[in-house]
């Protein structure tokens, strides 16, 4: 009994002797060896799973598509007339730009990857680009709509892992772009709440919020480049005792998660 | 024992599945975990003391898979399955002759351990779960839980087996 007893310590020993030393030396390269094998997988379930949720949300919206119809129409006439407005103070901003002999706009130097999988425990997901591509640690990754969709978390060989702006506990700052008045600037924290929930936090009561409106990524904390699209503003709160309100974003990255990223190399 | 090894790649392909094909069926962007609603079956369904060591073993190695396929330490679910599986054992006993209604109740709690588990082992040491998604997760788990059983039931994999349903 005695001697089964000192056996299986053993064995429990030894089993955490290999975890701790491949936690630390090999982890990595074990990563990455299984999601080479497994990315063929990865890709056709990936498009199935594209094919069949579209297909049954094709039904779930339809009854929908008519009141979205009008609200889409609706929209469609405000950008429009905000379209003829900002290309009126394009020509200007263009005319100033000639006249204080300024450089052009500083461009972000992009590499395309693609989003292989989401982790089940945690906002994560893997790209298709590592270590052998250029990629580190704190890249900020975008897509092609401009939408904020994370910061490379980890870097393995061939894949990195993204972390996105819901994880839990991820805090950056943002900017709300109020219907109000553009010009006014509100600033406040956004955390994520896991589950590609995201929530502002620390913007006084008395600044007004309303649903529906957008909100940006700000660089005061040099987190993420000024301007990606963050959310849309799902639910304000306000209470009597508490001296900031709570609100909660819909992320807008949660539709661009199947299609093509961008990283950001030179931030 | 060559036919639990199967179950080897099948929790391979459980990975693969719930984190690529499964995400795009997310509610409120919860996803199931198909790995623990299997090794939760393997263990509670499959009781024979000769199999008892391959169960802890493929429960084992079922988290070490899903441990590669995610962010957390290597070891992290491979523990938490194992231990899992080791308090099933213990308390099998306890519901060997209850009704087949404990099995939710009793997955409510595997759950609840693994969530607290990993809390601890990513070094948060809380026991607060999200609620919400706690019980959206739980009711998704349910809904696929009922689905592999009624499968098993009616291919009769385990007719033979000493088991409570």
């Amino acid at each position: 009994m005695k001697l089964k007893r000192g056996k299986f310590l053993l064995i429990i020993i030894l089993i955490i002797l290999i975890l701790i030393s491949f936690n630390k030396f090999l982890l990595r390269e074990i990563k990455n060896a299984f999601y080479t094998i497994s990315l063929p997988f990865f890709k056709n379930f990936s498009l199935t799973g594209d094919k069949i949720s579209s297909f049954f949300q094709t039904f779930s919206e339809f009854k929908n598509l008519k009141t979205e119809n009008q609200k889409l129409l609706e929209q469609n006439q405000n950008l429009l007339a905000k379209i003829v407005e900002f290309e009126l103070l394009k020509k200007e901003n263009e005319e100033l730009r000639k006249a204080l002999n300024l450089g052009l706009e500083k461009e972000f130097q992009l590499i395309l990857v693609k989003s292989i999988s989401k982790e089940t425990e945690g906002d994560f997901i893997l790209i298709s680009k590592g270590k052998e591509d250029g990629m580190i640690e704190g890249l900020p990754v975008i897509s092609a709509e401009k939408v904020l969709v994370g910061k490379i978390d980890q870097v393995y060989k061939n894949f990195s892992r993204v972390k996105l702006i819901s994880a839990e506990n991820n805090i950056f700052d943002v900017e709300i772009i109020t219907a109000a008045d553009s010009r006014e600037k509100i600033y406040g924290l956004a955390q994520g709440e896991g589950n590609f929930k995201i929530k502002i936090k620390f913007i006084p009561k008395e600044k007004e919020i309303k649903e529906g409106e957008t909100v940006i990524s700000s660089n005061i904390a040099q987190k993420f480049p000024q301007g990606f699209l963050v959310g849309e503003i799902k639910k304000v709160e306000k209470s009597d005792i508490e001296p900031h309100q709570i609100i909660e974003l819909e992320p807008f990255f949660k539709l661009n998660l199947g299609q093509t990223l961008f990283v950001i190399l030179n931030f | 024992m060559n036919e639990f090894l199967i179950l080897i790649p099948i929790f391979y392909f459980l990975i693969i599945f719930q984190q690529s094909f499964l995400v795009k069926f997310s509610i409120f962007g919860v996803i199931p975990n198909l790995v623990l609603i299997l090794v939760f079956l393997l263990n509670f369904l499959v009781k024979t003391d000769r199999e008892k060591n391959l169960r802890m073993i493929l429960s084992f190695i079922g988290g070490l898979l899903l441990d590669i396929h995610s962010g957390l330490l290597l070891g992290s679910w491979a523990l938490n399955f194992l231990i899992i599986a080791i308090l099933i054992d213990k308390f099998y006993q306890f519901f060997e002759k209850s009704n087949f209604l404990w099995f939710p109740i009793l997955f409510c709690f595997c759950l609840y351990f693994s969530k607290i588990f990993l809390n601890f082992i990513s070094l948060k040491y809380s026991f607060n779960v999200n609620l919400f998604s706690f019980f959206i997760e739980l009711l998704y788990s349910l809904f696929l839980f009922f689905i592999i059983l009624f499968a098993l039931r009616i291919t009769n994999i385990y007719k033979s087996k000493k088991s409570p349903i």
